[in-house]
């Protein structure tokens, strides 16, 4: 913002501030001094009294303002800072209003007795503060819809997201390429041709169910991770080789859904060696309380500029998603470096077990 | 005549398909296979085929890899089995391309349209120059470059490369102690590469940001970019300008 202009809504929020001041001090002098003045027959000095009414309210509620309870800009979801600045807004008035009748009731010899005149102004030094204080609940109530408003849009955008997320679960690349490879076999080998069909079905099947299922036992997972290694065994052929080293308690445990295949996809796609052979190694191992899974393969390795969820990295970032949803920031996913060469990818779950 | 076709697929039921289906056409006779991308520019190169079918999804050099190498290219029908991305830039540029599975009346009419282009004496170098400069505005830059290492291609890794210049009017690529031949200019280069990491770093260069040690000054306002390599690259003034901009130095 350009000095000048800085310095003219400086001057405008100024004025604003002076215009509402006048109207709070004046307003109600204009109230008290007619109270007060019906009260005691004595129009100029309740005149001066009303003003002096209204400035000690108006300067204690400045001072409780500026010293005992900032007011921020705010309210926040708490009832008793509500409770608070009502009470402390009824104690400004009552105070101001007795101290300055004291003050002004010596200076000009009226006296304060208790009368349906008097009853009347300190009615009216009670109505201030009920007619502040709605106002004050009213904008109060208005940011706490306002604030459960945006929690609902946050939720809702976050049950979106996880549909879409679902929805790229089965790469769309894989499936038609499976499908030109089954056209491809069923007239060199009908038997392998008939077999992929079985397996492509069984993913789906599994992927339907998975999304509604949420924990499902790590040997569905690695079924179906056998079903997807299978047909892309079909077409890498001779140049996919895989080592398997998983602890048997390891398939009681209970996972989210398709968490595996994403990350074993994501290796092939990138961890192809130079003469195009792909050497994959899966490992689960239950170590006390956590179960680690390690993917690795032997390609080239992550580019070292490489962050989960940037650019193609996208099914292992769903999957990152979705275990710290699930398990809070201690579980996740890790991308590392594997021996002697190529990428590690590695998860750890909380054990829970199916019951059995 | 038919046209001499080159087959490019990693996959070889793709590939055993592919041959299948072609087999049934008279205008195509198949000379030849490629499992991956820098074999196909081996191949190409050669064979000097009429036609390519190409396969995008390949380790290594990729379909668009291959064409990037290539200085003379025949006519190119893409194959792939998914890429939004890369369907839009084939419509745009009227390029033709097979989504698998494709039918053999796809393929078939995809045959014929490349025969009617082949005897109009289409320049089919030209027709795919605008493709690979729609890939670098959608923000494909280059990951992968083939050069040369004498008779053999090399796949370099957009990461590996220290920086490129001119030296006995090639162009070269160096990484680490190796320097490769690449059949790019170095303007070419520089507006296909990745521009928040290399940079022109003066007429006859371009530095990896990412491989730099140290900018040391030179003489009337130029300097001297010393890479991790030990490899030192001038930096001319304007650019020094320019570095300056983006580094914030």
């Amino acid at each position: 913002m350009a000095p000048d202009k800085q310095r003219e809504t400086h001057k405008q929020s100024g004025g604003r501030a002076l215009l509402r001041a006048l109207a709070e001090i004046a307003l109600p002098a204009l109230a008290f001094g007619l109270g007060v003045g019906f009260a005691t027959g004595r129009w100029p000095a309740s005149a001066v009294t009303g003003l002096a009414i209204s400035s000690a309210i108006f300067a204690l509620n400045w001072l409780d303002r500026k010293l005992i309870h900032p007011r921020v800009q705010m309210v926040s979801l708490d009832w008793l800072r509500l409770g608070l600045e009502m009470t402390f807004l009824l104690l400004d008035h009552v105070l101001g209003a007795v101290a300055a009748l004291l003050v002004c009731s010596q200076l000009f010899g009226f006296a304060v007795v208790p009368s349906a005149a008097w009853l009347t102004v300190a009615a009216m030094v009670l109505a201030f503060p009920i007619i502040h204080g709605t106002e004050l609940a009213l904008r109060f109530l208005r940011q706490v819809q306002e604030k459960e408003r945006q929690e609902a849009h946050l939720r809702a955008l976050a049950a979106e997201a996880e549909l879409r997320a679902l929805k790229a679960q089965i790469n769309p690349h894989f499936l038609f390429n499976t499908l030109n490879t089954i056209a491809a076999l069923i007239h060199a080998d009908s038997d392998r041709a008939e077999a992929t069909v079985e397996r492509l079905a069984e993913m789906f099947r599994y992927v339907l169910n998975g999304s509604e299922r949420g924990l499902v036992s790590m040997e569905e997972e690695l079924a179906f991770l056998d079903d997807y290694l299978e047909i892309e065994r079909v077409r890498f052929g001779e140049r996919l080789r895989i080592t398997r080293d998983i602890a048997p308690q390891a398939l009681d445990l209970l996972v989210p859904s398709l968490v595996l295949q994403p990350i074993v996809e994501n290796s092939l796609r990138h961890g192809m060696g130079a003469d195009g052979s792909i050497d994959l190694g899966i490992a689960i191992d239950v170590q006390g309380e956590c179960a680690v899974v390690a993917i690795g393969d032997q390609g080239p390795g992550m580019p070292a500029h490489y962050k989960i969820g940037s650019g193609t990295g996208h099914g292992l970032f769903n999957v990152s998603q979705r275990l710290r949803i699930t398990y809070g920031p201690a579980y996740g996913l890790e991308i590392g470096e594997n021996q002697p060469n190529g990428t590690m990818v590695i998860l750890r779950i909380p054990v829970e077990t199916v019951n059995k | 005549m038919p046209m001499r076709t080159l087959i490019v697929d990693d996959e070889a039921p793709a590939r055993d398909r592919l041959k299948r289906s072609l087999a049934a056409l008279e205008a195509v006779e198949v000379i030849g296979e490629a499992t991956d991308g820098v074999q196909a520019v081996e191949l190409i190169e050669a064979l000097s085929p009429d036609l390519v079918l190409l396969d995008i999804q390949m380790p290594g050099l990729d379909g668009f890899g291959v064409v990037e190498a290539l200085d003379d290219a025949p006519a190119i029908i893409f194959v792939t089995a998914y890429d939004q991305y890369a369907i839009r830039a084939f419509e745009i540029h009227a390029l033709d391309y097979l989504l698998k599975p494709f039918s053999r009346e796809r393929l078939a009419q995809a045959i014929q349209r490349a025969q009617e282009a082949l005897a109009a004496g289409q320049d089919f170098q030209a027709q795919l120059a605008p493709l690979l400069e729609s890939l670098v505005a959608g923000g494909k830059y280059l990951t992968r470059v083939a050069a040369r290492d004498r008779e053999s291609i090399r796949v370099l890794d957009a990461d590996e490369i220290d920086w490129i210049g001119i030296e006995d009017e090639q162009v070269k690529v160096h990484t680490g102690d190796q320097a490769y031949s690449i059949r790019h200019t170095l303007t070419s280069l520089e507006a296909r590469l990745d521009p928040t990491r290399f940079f022109r770093a003066h007429r006859s260069a371009i530095v990896n940001l990412d491989r730099v040690q140290e900018i040391i000054p030179w003489f009337k306002g130029s300097y001297v970019v010393r890479l991790l390599s030990g490899d030192e690259v001038e930096l001319s003034r304007a650019q020094a300008r320019a570095l300056r901009k983006i580094l914030n130095w």
